[in-house]
């Protein structure tokens, strides 16, 4: 199993996605720079940088690079092997297909989850190192708690990306269907519907939302994604990481019952 | 270790992968022949547990084979697909596959060497594969599929785009194995490779098994099979006159233009055993000759109807 992950981290290295997938990632990092360009005119207004910070990690973080990285990365898990017609030499040695999944999946969240790491420490560190060395490191717990939640979301997300990606044709698409339209709508819907979402228990853990519940952001937003219910964090935990054992048991049975033709020649 | 299939078929929706296969396979080497599409690689891909049978039986060892991952361990399976994980080197995709078969490093690495260095690839092992040719890479999936030292071997085209001396050592290596009491399985839609490993094949077309036996009587079936000769020289009209007083003959088609003729006979052995010296009593000069239908596809559409 740590050789399979290990074998699939390399191979993730090696792939053209993941290069992409970086510089994606690296996007709020260049939108923190263009923030602290414009430093004069936010403190014109009375903005301090460093507190837009929980709003750059909130939308660009969990609300758009989670997703999408998942999709891409999620969709892949299977695809990849497929589409490189690699799948033979991994099917005809004596493991069982479920461990070829989980380790393909856990190297992938590790992939995208190291991704986001850095891009989320960079992004922190260009918002908020401009406050001073203490301010970036009083505030670092808070940084580590934005990233346990993104890995998280990942181990939820990939699975669930990559069983349809094995079920659906144009998995991408359905992907970022599921991950814009439903997620990203239904969990600012009042009531009790976003319970049905993954993104509203992610919401209970981040720390971004934990400070507006606290009054510390004046966002009219963030107010409105509240949960409805009160789920306490434990909670949360707990129904994430059923929902990336259900996900990633349908995945592995999905590997198990189906039949993979590549294309001869 | 025996290969039991019994009415074994596999369909894709409506398109017949194979149909109704019931045959015995024991230690040596049988060939599967076909010409391509005939069903040869589903077939391989049905007896590796890749792909799960629609209807009927099939074991190994009287183990069944779909879902049953333990049974790999005694399998060695060199695919068609000309596919790799182009950044390893030769030695790390050996390797690499070896470690996924459940042995230690040390176990791996001695294993990946005694692979690669049977199959002749010592220089090319610290390369990437995407750097390879067509033959180390046929080379190097071949190391992957001896490495562990299986009993029962599946090769799908092993010889594709090897050059002769590689072909003639990986036909060494395999008749080696058969003698050694393996049981191998090469597939081929090339008769005479087939022919220089075994004389035991199974024939199949369209998914089904045409015959099962001694490849002599197929390749009888072929000397009586009429065949197209296309012969390009210096003098058309003079070889076609002569070539018609042969019974055997039973058209002959002439191009004056290209200074070729295309000759049909029902006894090809014969027809070139007398052609050289037929040219040569005649001061004829043959350019170049070639049968445009002397592959199996023509043989296999031959021997069904």
């Amino acid at each position: 199993m740590g050789f399979l992950i290990g074998f699939f981290l390399r191979s993730g290295i090696h792939s053209r996605r993941t290069v992409w997938m970086t510089v994606l990632a690296l996007m709020p990092v260049f939108c923190g720079l263009g923030l602290w360009l414009a430093k004069p005119l936010l403190e014109e207004q009375g903005v301090v940088l460093s507190a837009l910070f929980p709003q750059v990690s909130f939308f660009l973080f969990l609300h758009f690079l989670l997703p999408i990285l998942s999709v891409f990365i999620g969709t892949a898990i299977v695809a990849d092997e497929v589409e490189d017609r690699t799948l033979p030499y991994l099917l005809v040695r004596p493991v069982p297909r479920r461990i070829i999944v989980l380790a393909k999946t856990l190297a992938g969240c590790i992939t995208v989850g190291l991704i986001l790491f850095v891009s989320l420490g960079l992004t922190y560190t260009v918002m908020v190192l401009d406050g001073g060395v203490s301010g970036w490191i009083s505030s670092v717990p808070k940084l580590l708690r934005s990233g346990g939640v993104l890995l998280l979301g990942l181990m939820v997300y990939v699975p669930l990306f990559g069983f349809l990606g094995g079920t659906i044709k144009r998995p991408v698409l359905a992907g970022l269907l599921f991950a814009f339209g439903w997620e990203n709508t239904v969990a600012f819907f009042p009531g009790n519907v976003k319970l049905f979402t993954v993104i509203h228990y992610l919401h209970v853990l981040f720390p971004s939302l934990q400070q507006t519940r606290a009054g510390d952001i004046k966002s009219q937003l963030f107010r409105i994604v509240l949960p409805a219910r009160q789920i306490s964090p434990a909670s949360a935990v707990l129904v994430l990481l059923l929902m990336f054992a259900v996900f990633i048991g349908l995945l592995a049975v999905l590997l198990y019952i189906k039949e993979y033709r590549l294309e001869q020649g | 270790m025996n290969i039991e299939v019994r009415n074994l078929s596999k369909w894709y929706g409506q398109v017949i992968g194979v149909n109704n296969l019931t045959f015995t396979i024991g230690p040596g080497v049988t060939g599967f022949l076909g010409p391509n599409g005939a069903g040869k690689t589903t077939l391989l891909r049905l007896l590796t547990g890749q792909l799960k049978p629609s209807k009927g039986e099939l074991t190994i060892g009287g183990e069944a084979v779909w879902s049953n991952h333990e049974i790999l361990r005694s399998v060695g399976y060199c695919p068609e697909l000309d596919a790799f994980w182009n950044y390893l080197t030769g030695w790390e995709f050996v390797f690499s596959l070896m470690r996924m078969h459940g042995f230690s490093r040390g176990e791996a690495r001695g294993r990946t060497e005694k692979a690669i260095r049977t199959m002749d690839m010592e220089e090319a092992q610290g390369k990437r594969i995407g750097g390879y040719s067509k033959g180390m890479r046929q080379r190097i999936k071949m190391a992957q599929a001896l490495a562990h030292d299986p009993e029962v071997f599946f090769l799908d085209e092993p010889l594709n785009g090897m050059d002769p001396l590689g072909r003639r050592s990986t036909i060494e290596l395999i008749k080696r194995w058969g003698r050694e009491g393996k049981t191998v399985v090469v597939s081929s839609h090339i008769l005479h490779e087939v022919e220089e490993m075994t004389d035991t094949i199974l024939l199949i077309n369209h998914g089904r098994l045409l015959a099962e036996g001694n490849i002599y009587e197929v390749r009888r079936l072929i000397d009586t099979h009429p065949l197209q000769v296309t012969i390009r020289c210096d003098n058309v009209n003079v070889l076609t006159a002569k070539l018609l007083e042969y019974e055997d003959v039973k058209s002959v088609q002439f191009d004056r233009e290209r200074n070729q003729l295309t000759v049909e006979t029902n006894r090809p052995d014969d027809f070139h055993h007398r052609l050289p010296k037929l040219a040569l009593d005649n001061g004829v000069k043959i350019h170049s000759l070639w049968s445009p239908d002397e592959n199996l596809e023509a043989v296999f559409d031959y021997l069904v109807r």
